[in-house]
C-alpha cells in the first residue's frame, strides 16, 4: 500500500491557522481536532478524541460525549458526500461556544470513509444573480426546443406574441404543401425558415432559388427551365420555386411566373420572400379588399394574381426591434449553435451584454444579430460574453436622438395647427361654461363647424379619410 | 403669440419621464423605448436622485406656478381642460442595499405626487422585498430593459387625453 507524506507538518499548519477543523473516523469516532477547535469550544480537545460523533445515536449524560455528538455530520452526508450545518455546541461548565457554520466532506469509500469538518464563514451560497439569469434563459431555451423540436428555427425563438404567432403559422405551413408568402424585413431569416418549411411539407421535392429583382420574363423562363422540364417529363412530379424579393420582381416577370404556375396547376409551388412593406392587392371582380401586411405605408406591391396565390397562407416575421423580449433567447440560441459548431468557447452573455443587445435597434435584423454572435465567439475567451466583446456599433450605441421622430415633429404643421385650434375651441367652450353655441359665437364660427371640429379631434382617422 | 408661448404650446405633446437610478442602465432603456411607446406624444427624459424628484417635477411643470401673460394663462387653462396635469412617469431603481432608504423617499413621493405613474426597476430583490415595495402602489415592476415595451398599452392608457371623451 502506498503511503502519503507525514501528517505532522499539516497538523502544525492547521493549528497555526486557528481554523476549527476535525476529522471523524470510519467508526464514527473523533480522530483529530485542531487547536482552533480548542479555542472555539474552550476545552482541551484531547479529551474529545475517540468519543463517538454520529448523528441520531443515543448519547450518555457525559457532557463531553454530548459535545462530541454535537460535532457529528448531518444524516445523509455519507450518501451525498458533502453537507453544511450550523453547529451550536452545548455548554461545558461556564463555556458558551458560539454557533459555527461547518462544512462536512466525506472522503473514501465504505468502511474506510472519513469525514472532514471545517468550521468558518463561507459565502459560496450567495446567489450569483447573473448566473441565475443565464440559467433562467437556458431553461426557456430548452423548453422552446422541447416544444418546437420540429420547427425550431432560431429566428422564431421566443415567447413574445409575435414569436408565438409566427410559430402557429409555420405549424400550418409545414403540414400542407401550398404556396406561402413570407413577409419580413431584410435579414429576418425568412429564407432559412422557408427552406425548413419546404423540407417539412414536401420532403425530397426539388427546390430552385430565384433572385426576383434581377428577373425579366425571358430570364425567368431560363431560370425555371430545369423545373419546367422536370414537371413536363412526368405528370406526377412536383417542384418548388423559392423566389427572393418577389415584391421587387418586375411586373412582366411576375405575370410570367403566374402563367408558368397556372400551366402546371399546383404542381409548381411558390415560396415567396417579400419585404416588410408589401401590399397584397386582392382587387378582383368580387372583392375590393386590400391587405397590407404591415402597418407602415407600403412601398412594394404584388400583382393581383400573385396576391391571390399567396393570400391563402402568409407568414409575417416581425423585426427584432419589435420583439425585444425575444432577443436574449435568440442570442443565447445563436451562441449555442456557434459553440456546437466549434466556433468558440463562450456559452452565455453577461447581463450588460444582453442589455446592449436589447437596446440596439437592429437595422440588419436577425442576420446582423447572427453576425454579432459570430464576432463575439471569436473575441470572447471565457465562458461569458461581456460588452467589450460586442461589435463597436452595438456596444457604442446610445439611444436618445431619433432623427425620424424629430423630423416628424418639425414638419407636422397640419397636426400642430389642428391641435392649436382645438385648444382655442376648448378654451372658448370652457369660458362659455360648456355652452357650445356661445363658444362658436365667440370664435366667429357656426355651431355646426365647432361641433365638427371637436368631432374630428375625437376621431382623427375619420377626419383624415374625409 | 410669442415664440416662448408657441414653444410652451408645442410642449403640450411632451410628457415627463424621470429616471432615478445609480448608473445609466434604465435611462438608456427609457431613451430607447419610451419614444415608441408614447407615440404620438414625445417623452422628455431626465435623470435625478430620488430625493430630487419633486424639484425636477416643479421645473418641468411650471404652469401651475407662473402667472405670465393672458394667452399663457388661457393655454394653461386649456391644457388643464384637455389633459391631465403633471402626467409623469417615474422609474425608480430599487436595490437591496438602498431598499430602506428608498422606501422612506417613496412614501414622501407617493404623498406629494399621487398622480405619477410609478415604475420600479428591481434586479436583486427577493419576493419578500418585492412585497414590501407593493405597499407603494407601483404600476409596473421591471427586472430587465426588454420588459418595458410589454407595458406599452398601460403607459398609453395613462397618457390618453380626456379630449377623446368629448362627444
Amino acid at each position: 500500500m502506498a503511503s502519503g507524506t507525514k501528517i505532522r507538518a499539516l497538523s502544525r499548519l492547521l493549528d497555526g491557522s486557528g481554523a476549527p477543523f476535525w476529522v471523524i473516523g470510519p467508526s464514527g469516532h473523533l480522530v483529530y481536532l485542531s487547536a482552533g477547535c480548542a479555542t472555539w469550544l474552550g476545552i482541551d480537545v484531547e479529551s474529545l478524541l475517540d468519543r463517538r460523533s454520529v448523528a441520531g445515536t443515543t448519547v450518555s449524560d457525559d457532557p463531553l460525549d454530548r459535545l462530541a455528538a454535537s460535532l457529528a455530520a448531518p444524516v445523509g452526508t455519507s450518501s451525498r458526500g458533502t453537507s453544511s450545518l450550523k453547529i451550536q455546541p452545548p455548554n461545558i461548565g461556564d463555556q458558551k461556544p458560539e454557533p459555527m457554520e461547518v462544512r462536512f466532506i466525506r472522503v473514501g469509500h465504505d468502511a474506510l470513509a472519513l469525514t472532514f469538518a471545517i468550521g468558518g464563514a463561507f459565502n459560496d451560497r450567495v446567489v450569483d444573480h447573473e448566473l441565475e439569469e443565464a440559467v433562467a434563459i437556458r431553461q426557456r431555451l430548452d423548453a422552446w426546443r422541447k416544444r418546437h423540436s420540429v420547427l425550431a428555427t432560431i429566428a422564431t425563438a421566443g415567447d413574445s406574441i409575435f414569436a408565438r404567432r409566427i410559430r402557429r403559422r409555420l405549424k400550418v405551413a409545414s403540414s400542407t404543401r401550398t404556396d406561402i408568402g413570407f413577409f419580413g424585413p431584410t435579414g429576418c431569416g425568412s429564407e432559412s425558415i422557408a427552406t425548413k418549411i419546404h423540407h417539412l411539407s414536401a420532403p425530397g421535392e426539388s427546390v430552385l432559388t430565384v433572385e426576383g429583382p434581377l428577373m425579366d420574363a425571358e430570364l425567368l423562363d431560363a431560370t425555371l427551365m430545369p423545373l419546367v422540364h422536370q414537371l413536363t417529363e412526368s405528370s406526377d412530379a412536383n417542384a418548388t420555386a423559392l423566389v427572393r424579393g418577389l415584391d421587387e420582381m418586375p411586373n412582366e416577370a411576375q405575370q410570367r411566373l403566374v402563367e408558368i404556375m397556372q400551366t402546371f396547376e399546383g404542381r409548381l409551388r411558390l415560396l415567396a420572400l417579400c419585404g416588410r412593406n408589401t401590399k397584397l392587392s386582392l382587387q378582383n371582380s368580387e372583392s375590393t379588399n386590400q391587405e397590407t401586411i404591415f402597418e407602415e405605408e407600403p412601398t412594394e406591391e404584388l400583382s393581383a394574381d400573385l396576391a391571390e396565390i399567396l393570400g391563402a397562407l402568409t407568414v409575417v416575421i416581425q423585426p427584432l426591434a419589435k420583439r425585444v423580449g425575444d432577443i436574449p433567447l435568440i442570442a443565447t440560441a445563436l451562441i449555442d449553435a456557434r459553440r456546437s459548431a466549434g466556433d468558440g468557447a463562450a456559452e452565455r452573455f453577461s447581463r450588460a451584454a444582453l442589455d446592449a443587445l436589447v437596446v440596439y435597434p437592429w437595422p440588419g435584423d436577425f442576420d446582423e444579430l447572427d453576425q454579432a454572435v459570430q464576432h463575439v465567439m471569436r473575441r470572447a475567451t471565457g465562458d461569458s460574453v461581456g460588452v467589450e466583446h460586442l461589435p463597436l456599433a452595438i456596444r457604442s450605441y446610445r439611444p436618445g436622438t431619433n432623427p425620424a421622430l424629430t423630423k416628424t415633429r418639425d414638419i407636422a404643421l397640419d397636426q400642430v395647427v389642428a391641435k392649436f385650434e382645438l385648444s382655442l375651441i376648448l378654451n372658448a367652450v370652457e369660458a362659455a361654461e360648456g355652452n357650445r353655441s356661445e363658444a362658436a359665437r365667440r370664435l366667429g364660427i357656426s355651431r355646426a363647424r365647432l361641433l365638427r371640429k371637436i368631432d374630428d379631434a375625437n376621431h382623427p382617422s375619420d377626419g383624415d379619410d374625409s | 403669440m410669442t415664440v416662448s408661448d408657441s414653444n410652451e404650446w408645442l410642449n403640450q405633446d411632451v410628457r415627463s419621464w424621470i429616471v432615478c437610478e445609480s448608473g445609466n442602465r434604465w435611462a438608456i432603456a427609457v431613451r430607447r423605448f419610451a419614444p415608441e411607446i408614447m407615440l404620438p406624444l414625445v417623452p422628455s427624459i431626465t435623470t435625478c436622485a430620488l430625493n430630487q424628484v419633486s424639484r425636477s417635477l416643479a421645473s418641468q411643470h411650471p404652469s401651475s406656478q407662473q402667472s405670465g401673460n393672458h394667452l399663457t394663462q388661457q393655454l394653461s387653462r386649456s391644457r388643464s381642460f384637455s389633459t391631465r396635469r403633471n402626467e409623469t412617469v417615474i422609474l425608480c431603481e430599487v436595490s437591496k442595499a438602498s431598499l430602506l432608504e428608498t422606501c422612506g423617499r417613496l412614501l414622501g413621493l407617493r404623498i406629494s405626487h399621487p398622480e405619477a405613474l410609478l415604475i420600479f426597476a428591481v434586479t436583486e430583490l427577493s419576493n419578500q422585498e418585492v412585497r414590501i415595495l407593493a405597499e407603494f402602489g407601483f404600476a409596473i415592476m421591471l427586472r430587465h430593459p426588454e420588459e418595458l415595451p410589454k407595458f406599452t398599452g398601460l403607459i398609453q392608457d395613462y397618457f390618453a387625453t380626456p379630449a377623446q371623451d368629448l362627444d
